[in-house]
């Protein structure tokens, strides 16, 4: 316990971080977040820097709050500002001899918002009351945590392409295709990532991987028209090591495989592939394999991606015939027969339960099922996304101003994020009757460049209205357009050293344009966003925060609410 | 050396479940002499509008329905010629305010007209200069999804 004297921020009288905590024997301390309040019971100032920085460690110190200093959460959920959806709970309050009863919330993890009992009372005023008060007060700390709510966290995992990632169940690991023929997984240390194991097996690139939640299994599947599903077992050389064994799965295709999902259940998965087919894949004991049977019609190309519907037995896939699908995968042995929903009442083995096209004739890159699965939604090479609706009936598109999204990931029952060659991810938010663009998670920071697609979708067949309603979003002078325009007439060039992948890889040369000056994107990944999935979920079910990585080797995890107008800017006088 | 005939082989005659071009869009229910007989009409038409000053109406309704898909290149021919003099026609003040008053659909349809138009450099009215300014305003308006869609729609006028 020491005594604090005044609290000092750099920036003035701002007490934006980074904060120096003055004690009484004239130490001090700087960090990068502090939260406050007053503790009228503690005769002496306590300092309380936690040893886990996490929001659970504060969370627990917080279920045994001095009765002076708590608050129901359901007193600042009116706020407006602070909706309790982006509240991780209430710090602590209290009534300081100066102070009238305030609170202090974090949001969504570091960043932190003051509100008093009329919630206007801001945490600068605070900080200003803290330094000249002789009360007492309790800190807590949080360190090495702390990130402004909207900073997304980046990581440069390689200086490759990273082709498709997936976390496991307890998001300490990270299995990741880097263009190769292994996928890696690398470990999370401190605020970096390692390679930690190798999962050695395919011949040609891993094109797609996918990280059981719940049975914590791995599938990967490659360009050589293979799938492994990857188990946990003690190393037979040294028992007390772990080691990823792979099984076999048995394909039976001719052309490679392009996306793997594990269905709900874990008992199952697809497999896409060029063959024109899906393959569904069971556990069969007694040969101790993988089995598939094969989705064939009406498929009429390659299948580019696949996404389960939460009943285990519908799959949506998407194919370059520019189609999205919704069959059924019923098999007898595994399925219990699920019950009627919107896509169908009875569901026998490859029944085709929808059949969409995308508007403009773009092969389909990315389909999945809203949470509920009552409706599905397909990004499209033509710069499109197709939201459908099976019990409206109603088809929705949203025609993008910028380049094509290729992954899209939904985060709650009506609202999606979209990624791809616009280097952003995009939060699109509506229901049956409209969707429309709210903003990139790309877009908190103010200075980076953005173009975010405005045009206001309404369903086809009204014959939508567009584009001319925001402001000139198309502008030809986003960051990638920019970077050909210096190319050609400064001569400045990104072309890039090409290392050699094993089985080639699918996207040629190396991930950033290693020395070039003035080619940087104004955007945080610096390349293709490759895939995007959800991170990590609120208590509502909602996802509050996706991670996606891409062409440039970054990984990158967002916070939903960072896309531009849901962040209230605190730090902003 | 070793012989390259191999490569001029169509190897799609030996798949019996090849995938056509013509497999990949929806084909306008149409027939052919009923597009033709409507492009005239139309075309007709455009030119009271212009004799009105109604150029973005004009514009919308060359551009709705506009002929797509095989054997209908007199109609497609004809509409072109339309646009063009439409396109021509238009004060440059006036094009981002005529773009504006078109729809979504009918801004990705101009946008197929103007490539189109700059794909037969030298063709009786096709004045590149008007095209490329044409082609600045709408990609203001209308944004790069705009241009990936010409390229990734079969349904070429």
């Amino acid at each position: 316990m020491k005594r604090i004297v005044s609290i000092s921020s750099e920036e003035d009288d701002s007490h934006a971080p980074p904060a120096t905590i003055h004690f009484a024997d004239n130490t001090s301390l700087t960090i990068p977040f502090v939260v406050y309040s007053p503790y009228t019971e503690v005769p002496e100032a306590t300092l309380e820097l936690l040893s886990d920085p996490s929001l659970s460690a504060i969370k627990e110190s917080l279920n045994n709050p001095n009765p002076m200093t708590s608050v129901p959460m359901g007193e600042i959920t009116a706020t407006g500002l602070f909706q309790k959806a982006n509240v991780d709970g209430v710090y602590a309050c209290g009534n300081a001899s100066l102070f009238m009863s305030t609170v202090v919330m974090a949001m969504n993890q570091g960043q932190m918002a003051g509100a008093g009992a009329d919630h206007e009372i801001a945490i600068e005023d605070y900080a200003a009351g803290i330094a000249a008060a002789t009360a007492t007060y309790r800190l807590l700390i949080l360190c090495n945590n702390f990130r402004k709510m909207s900073s997304p966290e980046a990581y440069t995992i390689a200086q490759v392409p990273l082709v498709a990632h997936s976390f496991s169940p307890d998001r300490s690991a990270i299995a990741l295709s880097t263009n190769t023929n292994e996928a890696q997984i690398y470990a999370r240390q401190g605020y970096d990532w390692q390679p930690v194991s190798t999962l050695a097996g395919h011949d040609k690139l891993v094109t797609s991987i996918d990280w059981a939640p719940t049975t914590d299994r791995i599938v990967t599947c490659g360009q050589d028209r293979n799938a492994y599903v990857w188990t946990k077992e003690a190393d037979p050389s040294s028992p007390s090591q772990l080691i990823w064994k792979p099984t076999l799965v048995v394909l039976k295709i001719n052309r490679a495989a392009t996306q793997v999902r594990w269905s709900p259940l874990e008992n199952k998965f697809a497999v896409a592939s060029g063959a024109r087919s899906i393959c569904v894949c069971s556990f069969d004991e007694e040969m101790n394999w993988w089995a598939s049977k094969q989705l064939k019609k009406p498929i009429r190309s390659t299948v580019l991606c696949v996404d389960w519907h939460p009943n285990n037995v519908l799959l949506a896939a998407g194919s370059a015939d520019a189609k999205a699908r919704v069959f059924s995968t019923f098999l007898k042995e595994v399925d219990k027969k699920p019950p009627a929903n919107v896509w169908g009442d009875k569901f026998p083995w490859n029944t085709v339960c929808g059949e969409y096209s995308s508007h403009a004739g773009g092969w389909v890159h990315s389909v999945g099922f809203s949470p509920s699965g009552d409706a599905m939604a397909f990004t499209s090479h033509d710069s499109t996304i197709t939201i459908v609706y099976p019990s409206g009936p109603a088809v929705i598109t949203i025609k993008g101003t910028t380049l094509p999204y290729v992954t899209l990931t939904w985060t709650a029952e009506d609202a999606l994020i979209a990624a791809g060659h616009d280097c952003q991810p995009v939060l699109f938010s509506g229901t049956a009757s409209g969707w429309k663009a709210i903003g990139s998670l790309d877009d908190a920071n103010g200075p980076r460049s953005s173009s975010l697609p405005s045009s206001v979708s309404s369903p086809r067949t009204a014959g939508a209205v567009g584009g001319g309603g925001g402001p000139p979003v198309g502008r030809l002078n986003n960051a990638a357009f920019n970077r050909f325009k210096d190319a050609d007439s400064r001569g400045q060039s990104s072309i890039p050293g090409t290392p050699s992948s094993p089985g080639g890889g699918l996207f040629g040369g190396s991930a950033t344009p290693g020395g070039v000056t003035g080619g940087e994107l104004m955007t945080l990944h610096q390349n293709t966003i490759t895939s995007i999935r959800p991170y990590e979920w609120g208590p509502n079910g909602n996802v509050t925060k996706v991670s996606t990585t891409g062409v440039d080797g970054k990984l990158v995890i967002w916070s939903v609410s960072a896309a531009a107008g849901l962040a209230p800017k605190i730090f902003v006088r | 050396m070793a012989t390259k005939d191999f490569r001029k082989i169509n190897i799609d005659q030996y798949d019996e479940d090849v995938l056509l071009e013509e497999d990949l869009y929806d084909h306008d229910p149409r027939d052919p002499a009923t597009v033709l007989a409507e492009t005239k009409q139309k075309a007709a038409a455009v030119r009271g509008l212009i004799a009105k000053g109604d150029i973005a109406g004009a514009l919308s309704s060359v551009l709705e329905n506009a002929p797509y898909g095989p054997k209908v290149d007199d109609a497609k021919i004809l509409n072109l010629q339309t646009i063009l003099l439409l396109l021509n026609s238009t004060k440059t003040a006036d094009i981002p305010s005529t773009i504006k008053a078109l729809s979504s659909d009918a801004q990705d349809t101009l946008m197929k007209y103007l490539y189109k138009a700059m794909a037969m450099p030298g063709y009786a009215d096709v004045n590149s200069s008007a095209l490329l300014t044409w082609h600045e305003k709408l990609t203001d308006a209308a944004g790069i999804g705009c241009i990936t869609r010409v390229m990734t729609d079969r349904r070429t006028v």
